[in-house]
Order: C-alpha cells, then sequence, then structure tokens
C-alpha cells in the first residue's frame, strides 16, 4: 500500500469573512430596522389613537391686546391645548417662537373649531372651575361657562343656584332616553313599517302588470289595498308619536356664556354629554376616556363622520371578512386539491400554477373593476332581471354590496390560499396517504378523511394570510359596495335578516374619508388614528382566532410519527 | 421451481415490472400458499417491495408503471384493468415499514377500514375493534384508552395497530413491509410472535432484511436479487441447502 500524499494542512482560525460572522451581523441588523420601523408605527397609532380620546383640561388664555388669535373684540380665549410647536412659518434668525393649537369647539360660532395662538402673545393662563364641555349633536363641542337652565313650566334657574347641577343631570339623562327612544321608533319599528310596505308596492307594481296583461286582479288588487292602508295607519301612528317625543325634546335650553362674552342658547335636545374639564379627578379622567372609546366603538358616526362612534364601520369591516373567507376557503382548497391531486402534472399545470402566482400580483383596483363589472353589473344585473324585476330600474343586486365586496375580494386573495393549500396538502406524508389506500379507501375517502384534515393547519395559515390582506384593503371596495354612511347594516331584525346587497361601511374607507374627505381635516385627525387603530385591532383579533383554530387543528392532526 | 404449492391463493405467473423503461421485476413466476408465511428476502433494491406492493396494486399510485404477466388470486387476474382495486385491497392488506397510524384515536385507526366501508353499527364496530386489537396482542395495553390519540402510542405498539387496522376489514392476506426495521427487539419478537398467530387465519407475505426473522416466522422463503427470482423453497431447504449458489452467499453474508 501506498501512503497518500498528506493533507494540507488546516489553519487555526479560519478568516473571518469565511464563516460568515458578518453576515449574521447584517441578518440581524435587517430585522432591527424592520422590527424599529413596525414599533415606531404602531407606537404612534397607539398613542395618537388613544389620546383622541383623553378629556383634556380646557385652558382660559388672557391675550395681548392686539394679537392675531383674537376672537372679535374679546382678547380671550377658552379650549383645550392641542399641540405645543414652533412656529413653522418662521423666516428670521433665531429659533423659532413656540405657537399653541387650541381646540375651541364652537364651531357655530367660530367658524372653526381649531385656532393657532403665538405663545408670546398669551398673558396669563388658568383653568377655570366653571368651564363646561357641552357635546352636541350637531357643529361638535361647545365650551363655554353655563350661566342658566330654562325649564319649561318652571322658569329659569340660574347657575349659582344648589339645585342646578342634579337638574341639569336629570333632564339630560331625560333627554338622552327620550333620543334612545325616538331613534328605536324610527329605525326599527318604522323601519320594519316600511319594508313591509315597501313589498306591498312591489305586489301592487306586479298586479298593475298582470292587469295590463288583461287578467282579472281586482280582488287581490283590494286586499293589498286594504293591507297598505292598514299599514299607513300605523306608520302614521308612530310617525305621530316620534314627533311629538321630539317636541318634547325641545322643551329645555340651557344657556351658556363664550370666552368671548356671548350668551347662546341651547336646546337640551341638542346635549349628547357635558362635563366639567377642569374640574376631573384621575379617575373620573378614566371614566371619561373608557366613555368616549365606548362610544367610538359602539355608536354610528354624525357630523359628516366626524363625531360618534364608527360601529357601523367595524361590523362591515368584520362581516365583509367573515363572508369573504367563506367564500375564498372551499374555493381556494378545492382549486389546490384539484391541481394537486388530480390534475395530470405537465406543461399546463405548470402554467396554471405560474397564472395563479401571478394573480396575487395584480394591483387590486383591477380587482374592484373586474368586480363591478363581472359581479356588480353581470351576475348581479342578471338576478335583478330574474327575480327582482318587480324593484326595476332601481337595482337590488345589480349595484354594489357587501355580497360582492366580499366575493371581490375572494377573488383577490384566492391565489394566496390556493398555494398554501397546495404545499399542506404535498407536505401530507406520502405514508398516511397509501395506509388509508391499502385499507380500500377511495382517493377521495382518503383526500376527505386523512389529507384534508392532515393539511388543516397550513390551509388556514393561507386563509390567516388572505385576511390580513382582504381586511386592509379600500381600494377595490370603493367601486363594488362601500359608502361613505350607510343607512342600515347588513344584518339586522328585518327579515330576511342577512342583507347581502346592502352597501356598508368599512374601517379602511373610514379612514381614507376622514383624512381626505373630510370638511374639516383638523377635527377628523384624532378621528384617523383612532380608526386606524381599531382596524389594526380587528384584523389582529380575525387573525388571532384563525391561530387559535389552527393550534387547536395541529394539536388535534400533530403527525408526530413522521 | 422446486417447489410445488396445492391450492395457491397467489399464482404469479411472468410478471415484469418496470419503472419507465427500467426494468424492476424480471420474469418472476411463484406460488403463494394459504395460511402459511412466505418470507422475501434479498439485499436492498432487489424488488422485494415492489413485487409486494403489485399484490395489492399500490403500484398504481406510481406514475409511468408498466406491468406485464399475471397474478392471479384465487383464479382472479389482479392487473386487469377492470378489476375494482378497493375491493382488491380489503381482501389484501397491508402493513408498511414505518407505521402509519392516522392522527385519529385507537379507536378510529382500527375501524378506518369499515367506517369507509359504510359500517355504522356501533356495536359491529366495538366488537371488531376488541377483536382485532386481541389479534394483534394490543387489547390489553390499550384498552382503556381506546380514544386517545394512536400517535401517544410507542413505536411497537403503533405498529401492532397498523396491524389490527389490517386485520379489521378481515382481509385474506397481509402483506407486510419490513415490519420491524424501525423496532427494537423486544417489539420485534412480539411482532414475530403475532405473525405465528396470524397464519391461523390469514395468508402471511413478509418482506424483511433481516435473514434470522425469514428463518423464524416463514414457512416459505423466497430470495430475489437484482429483480429476478433467484430462488424459491421451502425456509428450512432455503437456509440449510440452497440450490443455488448466489443463495447461498446471501445468507452466509458474503455479499448484500
Amino acid at each position: 500500500m501506498r501512503s497518500a500524499p498528506p493533507l494540507p494542512r488546516v489553519r487555526e482560525r479560519p478568516p473571518r469573512l469565511t464563516t460568515g460572522e458578518p453576515l449574521v451581523w447584517g441578518t440581524a441588523m435587517g430585522l432591527t430596522v424592520g422590527l424599529a420601523m413596525i414599533l415606531y408605527l404602531l407606537g404612534l397609532i397607539l398613542v395618537n389613537g388613544v389620546t383622541a380620546f383623553w378629556p383634556r383640561r380646557v385652558a382660559w388664555l388672557e391675550l395681548r391686546p392686539g394679537s392675531a388669535a383674537r376672537l372679535g373684540q374679546a382678547a380671550v380665549l377658552a379650549g383645550e391645548v392641542v399641540a405645543e410647536q414652533a412656529k413653522r412659518d418662521h423666516l428670521g434668525s433665531g429659533p423659532a417662537p413656540q405657537e399653541w393649537q387650541l381646540f375651541l369647539g364652537n364651531k357655530d360660532v367660530y367658524g372653526q373649531a381649531f385656532r393657532y395662538v403665538d405663545a408670546a402673545d398669551v398673558v396669563r393662563r388658568s383653568y377655570p372651575r366653571t368651564l363646561m364641555v357641552i357635546e352636541r349633536l350637531e357643529y361638535g363641542d361647545a365650551i363655554g361657562v353655563p350661566v342658566a337652565l330654562e325649564i319649561k313650566g318652571e322658569g329659569v334657574l340660574p347657575a349659582e343656584a344648589p339645585r342646578f347641577a342634579a337638574r341639569l343631570r336629570q333632564l339630560v339623562e331625560e333627554v338622552n332616553r327620550r333620543r334612545a327612544r325616538i331613534r328605536q321608533l324610527e329605525k326599527r319599528d318604522i323601519g320594519a313599517l316600511n319594508a313591509r310596505m315597501e313589498k306591498l308596492r312591489l305586489r301592487q307594481r306586479a298586479l298593475e302588470r298582470a292587469r295590463q296583461a288583461g287578467r282579472d286582479v281586482a280582488a287581490a288588487w283590494q286586499a293589498v289595498a286594504e293591507e297598505m292602508a292598514a299599514l299607513q295607519a300605523r306608520y302614521e301612528a308612530l310617525a305621530q308619536q316620534a314627533r311629538h317625543l321630539r317636541q318634547q325634546q325641545d322643551e329645555h335650553a340651557l344657556v351658556y356664556r363664550l370666552a368671548t362674552g356671548e350668551e347662546r342658547r341651547l336646546p337640551l335636545g341638542q346635549v349628547v354629554h357635558y362635563y366639567y374639564p377642569n374640574r376631573l379627578s384621575v379617575w373620573q379622567r378614566l371614566g371619561l376616556l373608557a366613555r368616549n372609546v365606548w362610544v367610538f366603538l359602539s355608536e354610528e358616526p354624525r357630523e359628516a363622520n366626524t363625531e360618534g362612534g364608527v360601529f357601523p364601520a367595524i361590523f362591515g369591516t368584520f362581516v365583509m371578512t367573515v363572508l369573504m373567507s367563506l367564500a375564498v376557503t372551499p374555493f381556494g382548497v378545492v382549486a389546490a386539491l384539484y391541481l394537486l391531486e388530480y390534475a395530470r402534472q405537465g406543461l399546463l399545470v405548470r402554467l396554471v400554477r405560474i397564472a395563479v402566482s401571478n394573480l396575487a400580483g395584480v394591483p387590486s383596483i383591477v380587482f374592484g373593476v373586474f368586480g363591478l363589472g363581472f359581479f356588480v353589473y353581470g351576475v348581479g344585473g342578471s338576478l335583478d332581471a330574474l327575480f327582482f324585476a318587480e324593484a326595476l330600474p332601481t337595482p337590488t343586486f345589480g349595484t354594489g354590496g357587501i355580497l360582492w365586496a366580499s366575493l371581490t375580494l375572494a377573488l383577490m386573495t384566492v391565489p394566496v390560499v390556493i398555494v398554501a393549500t397546495e404545499e399542506a396538502l404535498a407536505a401530507v406524508p406520502r405514508g398516511m396517504r397509501e395506509g388509508s389506500l391499502a385499507l380500500g379507501a377511495s382517493k377521495w375517502q382518503t383526500i376527505q378523511r386523512i389529507v384534508l384534515p392532515a393539511a388543516a393547519p397550513g390551509i388556514l395559515t393561507g386563509l390567516i394570510l388572505a385576511m390580513a390582506r382582504g381586511a386592509g384593503e379600500v381600494a377595490p371596495l370603493m367601486l363594488v359596495g362601500v359608502v361613505k354612511l350607510a343607512p342600515s347594516l347588513p344584518i339586522d331584525t328585518v327579515f330576511p335578516f342577512i342583507h347581502l346587497e346592502r352597501k356598508f361601511m368599512h374601517l379602511g374607507f373610514h379612514i381614507y374619508d376622514l383624512g381626505f374627505q373630510s370638511p374639516d381635516a383638523e377635527a377628523a385627525k384624532p378621528m384617523v388614528f383612532a380608526t386606524t387603530l381599531l382596524l389594526i385591532t380587528l384584523v389582529v383579533v380575525l387573525n388571532l382566532g384563525a391561530l387559535y383554530i389552527r393550534e387547536k387543528l395541529r394539536r388535534k392532526y400533530a403527525t408526530a410519527a413522521f | 421451481m422446486a417447489v410445488k404449492i396445492p391450492d395457491p391463493i397467489l399464482d404469479i405467473q411472468d410478471l415484469s415490472l418496470y419503472y419507465g423503461e427500467t426494468p424492476a421485476l424480471r420474469h418472476i413466476s411463484l406460488a403463494i400458499p394459504r395460511k402459511r408465511v412466505t418470507a422475501f428476502i434479498g439485499p436492498s433494491g432487489c424488488g422485494k417491495s415492489t413485487l409486494l406492493r403489485c399484490f395489492n396494486r399500490m403500484n398504481d399510485l406510481i406514475e409511468h408503471v408498466r406491468i406485464e404477466g399475471s397474478i392471479k388470486l384465487d383464479g382472479e387476474e389482479i392487473n386487469d384493468p377492470n378489476l375494482d382495486v378497493i375491493r382488491l385491497r380489503r381482501r389484501v392488506g397491508m402493513v408498511f415499514q414505518k407505521s402509519n397510524p392516522f392522527p385519529k384515536s385507537i379507536y378510529e385507526n382500527v375501524v378506518y377500514g369499515l367506517r369507509i366501508a359504510g359500517v355504522r353499527n356501533r356495536a359491529v364496530l366495538d366488537e371488531v375493534v376488541e377483536r382485532s386489537l386481541r389479534a394483534a396482542a394490543l387489547w390489553d395495553e390499550v384498552k382503556d384508552r381506546l380514544h386517545e390519540s394512536a400517535l401517544r402510542l410507542s413505536g411497537g405498539q403503533m405498529q401492532r395497530l397498523c396491524i389490527a387496522r389490517a386485520i379489521a376489514v378481515n382481509p385474506e392476506i397481509i402483506l407486510m413491509d419490513e415490519p420491524c426495521s424501525a423496532l427494537d427487539p423486544i417489539a420485534t419478537s412480539r411482532i414475530e410472535d403475532l405473525i405465528d398467530e396470524l397464519k391461523q387465519d390469514y395468508t402471511v407475505i413478509i418482506v424483511t432484511h433481516n435473514m434470522q426473522q425469514a428463518a423464524r416466522v416463514s414457512d416459505y422463503t423466497a430470495f430475489l436479487y437484482l429483480g429476478e427470482l433467484v430462488e424459491y423453497d421451502e425456509t428450512d431447504k432455503i437456509f440449510t441447502a440452497p440450490a443455488q449458489k448466489r443463495t447461498q452467499d446471501y445468507i452466509t453474508g458474503r455479499f448484500g
């Protein structure tokens, strides 16, 4: 045996670059930068979103005579100091002077709710305990000092009277109760009546058409007319009741004085809520914060969406995402099943796969246009012609609605589900399929009982990605059913309870609408942040739900043996 | 072939199998005796698993496989394209090299074959579970946790569960593809004892790498080499007085 030539000696410490350590640092840095940006974004949204609801103190500012910030003759302003910042249009040298952004409220009087004041112009700042913030149905908040209550039948109760506070609270509660009652009357009772009358009207039109065709419809016509009359009478009664309640709303009034000295009279029916911002303890402030958040989450928007809550948008986003998931999952899973399990693997299948992947990169607005043309005008138009002909030319399904929006988004996200499902199916161990087949199971039985359950966690991963993409999408929705303000929810108590043809509100669109279409961008800013926070939270909650299900499935179908 | 098998359950005549153009089995003819244990031995890649998988048409799952020749199960041609494969696989059960219990409960694993056949009667299912698990010598170990996941069993228990699952549909033949290759000696010996009992009621065909195992459990042994059947005879004869030099070399460990 010949001895082998000696191996070259290996250096004790290889050079740094070959061990790849600098690259490890590079990857860590990439991750850190990405995380920092995401955390900053989330922090910004969180801070701005939450402070939007924080009840600030209201400052009473006495201005230098001749200040540009004066309102009329008075040199006094009362408002919440929203921001303190360096002046933007400062041209001279030296540090820029400070200016304060004030929320003055009283948009009905001042014309705008926000005002900038040079810090140098403020002579004195104080926080009088008598100042009151009144949240109104219209024109946003009023800020002023209460003067008196005008109570019908009792006369005037001045603010200094000891009974004033209790009386005001009692009357405002009464007003709010009555407002809820009016709302219930108009929305639910009258709404239900309206729905039935609309149906009768459609039947009348159908009968009219039958009569023109030469059939005898007198008896049916008579019945419909009688029913209509009965409904009309009930409608009148309810409307009368609502009118009566409305009149009562404006019986009493609150008189308050603005910082400018002007006195204003506000019918109590306009008051939603009031508080003394400079008297609150920390706990009261937190309580008020909670109340504001609750109002935001549970109520409908007012005042071009800049006041009130966003409940319809939350609900619309939720329903749309759920509908989209319901549509995209079976569609994507079935497509992936055929592609992977049944189709003959060849050039055609490869082309289909490439096409599916490319579909994921098509701009979403293109899907919106497709949805408008195909779902809304095509499918919806045909449905209208077939089943809702009486209502034409008013479209029922032939216009944007939550169903078409969900289906459009489902189409947009289906590539994600297909790809994820294919991977999950391919990852199911071959031994499990063979075990099933060897027991005499057909291919479909094997897929249904063994392969799909084992692939379910992977399929859900695809669905999570699809949901995250779908819930945050805005552009295509604007074409297929989202509106600025929807009069009614897609699911309510009026038969048939689920109204898939209805237009709906969506948090993403709401953000766009508030930020860019609002008449008062300054007033809408906090709402934009709050709504963004909410949208992110909603997506996170939906994802957590899917994650939870996936974990449960994983545990159930854990394939530890392979 | 020297050995004569009266009334064989499987009769294989001139069977050849190709993966694409590559031949994997060449002109194999043999007869499998009823209610006996037959072992296929041979080095890796000799085609013994491929041959086994011909008997329940598992090779159908692989693309570009071409089969020539005939396999008759009780006189019925298995390679007939019109044959009901599902019925065939009920008659010819299979246990795989890697135990492959389904991610379901022990109970559901055993009744899987019945469930897909549409059996719903709870009493029937219960009875089959007990009978099959007893036959697979697993009943006493799992009778108190039938509804726990099968994946929590040990490797040997999983393999016996797979045997019970195969028995549950009451097949005539049980194919075993190296059933002990992933098991420790104790678990292996339990499976071997089990095979010995199974031949009372079933025909067992076992593929094994382990010649001692073939000698211990089988009545007949076939030695395959490079896709050809070299020798097929009673196990005693193969291991004591093989007719072929290649067989002799293999069982004495000179190659393979």
